[in-house]
């Protein structure tokens, strides 16, 4: 086949992108407005007879300018590498806990010891790379097997983010600084971070394009990397370790700019670029440039507002989701990235009846020991016992909200993740959370806080557009779900930049939201608990008529199409189900990350392979999580509260390390 | 009955396959030969309704194939890829299992006919003895069985194989290709499979069809194909004949 073709017309829409997006850029940056160029030559090099706006030029927007392009080149380097060593679409280099580690460490030096904070940049570093650390430390028993580096990577992300927000819950007013570094900002006033970046990314890339060529083996597999002589393990290791240097660099210099590492390499493969080579020079090359736009973006709607400060991470998705969303219904074609893992292998079992009676009693023994044993005033008290029944029926709805809604995004996730085949999707990525979430925080901003049935109301407005937008994108594709999955996240992104803005506004009310962000069960009343107890059984049901679909998808289009599965509406069907469950669940208790993506792994983990086991399996996995989290939740720090889906994720994410530590080595 | 009508197959930049008529019947055991890249996969896959053709029809028992739906079409054919998917800690019992979903569907039960339809499947190719460990695990040859038996059990009138032997041994190959030549007998099922050795193709089939750039070259039984001339038109490399030593009226190719 003609190749040169082809690859022109890669080459001239990379050209075209780079060109649209440097226009923009230049256009938007106040370093290059008319004013600021003529006064560019007297401010690169300042003289002692410079005028004031130059100095302004010179110290604040030059170096922002070069801050921005750097910190993104240095992201589509690292995302490129994280997504070739995990071998996901969807892997980027926070899926490393690299952000949420630095994060942790900022705000425990900022508690503890805010005179240590001189040295931010060095805590940032430390904590990025102490979370890597503790990723490749799960992976090394496992040779750095990607879907073992994977899910730990998303686990101790996800861990130390719940802590840093709980952290963030009990010291708002200590840490507010930190809601803006979190959404990224690259406010600059002089040229250290810049003089600091440059030498590092220089040695960093000339490093990563050294090592190019194994790492383009790693397409190859396992085995492939074996047999041309290279260590699968080692190269992995340390092209994790090169992409978590870069990412903790820009972390410790600018805070968290998220998309750009997911979005530049997406961008690129779309456009074309295939080999490894070309995709990293481009998607830094592209990185730059984004970052560049949503700087530009984000001074231009700053000095709009006057009073309020945008951060550039924020700005970061609402350029990178609309461009990828626009490039995602261009391309009919993509170029489909190197398959991702299978599953890991633990011990099997056949069909679980009495692992499924085990789970059983133990979830009557939870609901038992959950409802009637809890802190008091007077101490801790069996309530039955006592006949205190007021008690009881304050703890029930709350209860039946928990067990019910953990379910729900339990079984959302295996079919999520059966139907993409894509073991780091879960619910959220469908954006129906973050839609609805979007919902509410408009809601907040614009009546306030409103009454239950108008917050249920508008968060399931948002949910329904969101959802529409992802079935319009995707249903020329038959429902694609690679196609499903790129949409969502920039969705997703798009509306998650939108929630951490109106954070970074920080009032009271943020963090009332922020409470629901987390999963909160407390504000669950009867109505809320009836309602899902009457929803959830029908869903579930669903779910479980639709598990001979579910079996089929993970062999992909070419099997389940020729056993004669109606492709495109079973992926209807089932993606509107778990939109459907997830939407349920999060209206109640807000978008609860962890339970949705971990409970399908940890009934895999028990040996529950097959859809319907699996599926059992995670719903009373995901309930009793929930309902243990929030008995956690209400009796830890009594008579405060924590949010449920924090606790969820700590136990969970305990439970599911120990796991994998504990699992044997592949053979 | 497949019959196709100038059936071609295009992409933007070129034409994978020219039109092409044929006709394929219950019963027989048609060979797909051609160079690599002759268009014998896409053949197959416009067959088994993978791909769209991009001009002619496709009729399938007097009709057009994609009026077909979707599980009456999977009842009529079982089509095995070139590469099998990944199977994902699922068992060889499970995966053969899987080939009866055009029978019982989303919903129905799992009956006892279903049973006995995946238990003859494993009998036939010999893969009870695995039954039980993951497809992940097996060796190539194991594999290769356990994904004929799903087939087998999926009970199709067409089986379309693409390559089924290029994982096997030479005793295997001879194992799957006689058993694949015995069921189409017994069960008056239509075989078309691409094959890659010319010996075996003319061995185990009834009728030969033999592709060159999309292009259809020539068909007829393997006695009509099994020359100088034909094969070097083929595979573009001379070959000699041989009479076959044991099999009387056999011949064998060789370079």
């Amino acid at each position: 086949m003609s190749l040169a073709p082809l690859r022109q017309t890669t080459g001239r829409r990379l050209a075209l992108l780079t060109m649209a997006l440097l226009a923009t850029g230049l256009l938007l940056s106040p370093a290059t407005s008319p004013d600021n160029l003529a006064r560019l030559p007297g401010a690169l090099i300042l003289s002692a007879s410079a005028s004031f706006e130059q100095a302004v030029l010179h110290f604040t927007l030059l170096p922002r300018l070069t801050v921005a392009l750097l910190t993104g080149a240095a992201l589509g380097f690292a995302g490129t590498l994280v997504q070739q060593v995990l071998r996901n679409p969807l892997a980027a280099p926070t899926t490393l806990g690299v952000a949420a580690g630095a994060q942790l460490v900022l705000g425990l030096v900022m508690l503890l010891a805010p005179s240590l904070l001189v040295w931010r940049t060095a805590w940032a570093m430390a904590g990025g790379l102490a979370a890597l650390g503790l990723v490749l430390l799960m992976g090394a028993r496992r040779g750095f097997d990607p879907l073992t580096l994977t899910l730990c990577g998303l686990i101790v992300s996800l861990y130390l983010g719940a802590i840093n927000t709980v952290i963030l819950l009990f010291n708002q007013e200590q840490l507010a600084g930190l809601f803006i570094w979190g959404a990224g900002e690259l406010s600059q006033n002089d040229w250290r971070s810049t003089l600091a970046l440059l030498p590092r990314l220089l040695v960093a890339g000339a490093l990563i394009l050294a090592l190019w060529r194994p790492l383009q083996a790693l397409d190859l597999g396992t085995e492939g990397v074996r047999s041309l002589g290279l260590s699968p393990g080692i190269t992995r290791a340390l092209a994790l370790v090169l992409a978590v240097y870069l990412t903790a660099l820009t972390v410790s210099h600018v805070g968290v700019v998220g998309f750009i590492g997911l979005a530049a390499p997406a961008l690129v493969r779309l456009l074309g670029a295939r080999t490894l080579r070309q995709r990293l020079l481009a998607s830094a090359l592209t990185g730059a440039l984004l970052c560049l736009v949503a700087d530009g973006m984000a001074q231009q709607l700053t000095l709009a507002f006057g009073h309020l400060l945008f951060p550039t991470g924020a700005a970061t998705a609402l350029i990178g989701g609309p461009v990828l969303l626009w490039v995602l219904t261009r391309n009919r074609t993509i170029s489909t990235p190197p398959s991702g893992p299978t599953a890991m292998a633990p011990a099997r079992r056949g069909f679980p009846v009495s692992g499924m009676l085990l789970l059983g009693l133990v979830g009557l023994g939870s609901l038992a020991i959950t409802l009637s044993l809890g802190p008091t005033w007077e101490g801790w008290r069996w309530t039955p016992l006592n006949g205190e029944t007021a008690l009881l029926a304050m703890r029930l709805p709350r209860m039946t909200t928990a067990l019910m809604a953990g379910g729900l995004l339990a079984g959302a996730g295996v079919i999520v993740q059966r139907l993409t085949r894509n073991p780091m999707a879960s619910p959220e990525l469908l954006g129906i959370s973050t839609g609805a979430a979007m919902g509410m925080v408009l809601l907040v901003l614009t009546i306030g806080t409103g009454s239950r049935i108008l917050q249920i109301m508008a968060g399931g407005l948002g949910g329904t557009l969101v959802l529409l937008g992802l079935l319009l994108l995707s249903r020329r594709s038959g429902f694609s779900p690679q196609r499903l999955l790129l949409g969502g996240i920039a969705l997703s992104a798009l509306l998650d930049a939108g929630i951490r803005m109106v954070l970074a506004m920080g009032d009271a009310q943020a963090v009332a939201l922020l409470n629901w962000l987390a999963g909160s069960t407390w504000l669950s009343g009867q109505t809320d608990a009836l309602a899902l107890a009457v929803v959830t059984p029908v869903l579930a049901l669903l779910a479980l008529l639709a598990t001979r679909w579910l079996d089929l998808l993970p062999l992909g289009e070419t099997a389940a199409r020729s056993l004669g599965l109606p492709l495109a509406p079973a992926r209807l069907a089932l993606l509107l189900l778990a939109a459907l469950m997830t939407a349920a669940a999060t209206l109640v208790v807000g978008p609860l990350s962890f339970v949705g993506l971990m409970a399908p792994h940890l009934a895999r983990l028990l040996g529950y392979q097959r859809a319907l086991p699996q599926l059992l399996a995670a719903f009373v996995i995901g309930s009793l999580l929930m309902l243990w989290a929030d008995w956690l939740a209400r009796t830890l720090v009594y008579p405060y509260e924590l949010p449920a889906g924090l606790v969820a994720t700590l136990i969970g994410g305990g439970y599911f390390l120990i796991r994998m530590a504990r699992m044997p080595a592949p053979r | 009955m497949f019959r196709l009508d100038a059936v071609s197959y295009r992409l933007p930049a070129k034409t994978l396959l020219h039109p092409i008529d044929l006709t394929i019947d219950h019963g027989q055991v048609v060979g797909l030969i051609g160079h690599n890249g002759s268009g014998k996969s896409t053949l197959l896959k416009l067959l088994a309704r993978q791909l769209t053709p991009s001009a002619g029809r496709i009729i399938l028992e007097d009709k057009d194939l994609h009026r077909w739906g979707d599980r009456p079409l999977a009842r009529q054919i079982a089509y095995l890829p070139q590469q099998p998917p990944a199977t994902d800690g699922l068992t060889a019992m499970e995966l053969i299992s899987f080939g009866r979903y055009p029978w019982h569907g989303a919903l129905g039960r799992f009956s006892w006919e279903d049973q006995q339809q995946v238990e003859k499947a494993m009998a036939l190719t010999d893969t009870e003895a695995f039954a039980n460990r993951g497809v992940d695990e097996l060796s190539g040859g194991e594999r290769q069985r356990v994904w004929l038996a799903m087939l087998l059990a999926q009970n199709a009138r067409f089986l379309l194989l693409d390559e089924p032997t290029s994982a096997l041994d030479v005793a295997h190959q001879v194992e799957v290709l006689s058993l694949v030549r015995k069921l189409g007998k017994e069960l008056n099922m239509g075989v078309v499979v691409v094959l890659h050795d010319i010996n075996m193709a003319a061995a185990y089939c009834d009728h030969l069809v033999a592709l060159h750039s999309g292009r259809l070259l020539t068909e007829g039984a393997p006695e009509q194909l099994m020359n100088r001339d034909t094969l070097e038109d083929i595979y573009g490399i001379p070959m000699s004949i041989l009479p076959h030593p044991h099999n009387h009226g056999g011949r064998i190719a060789v370079v």
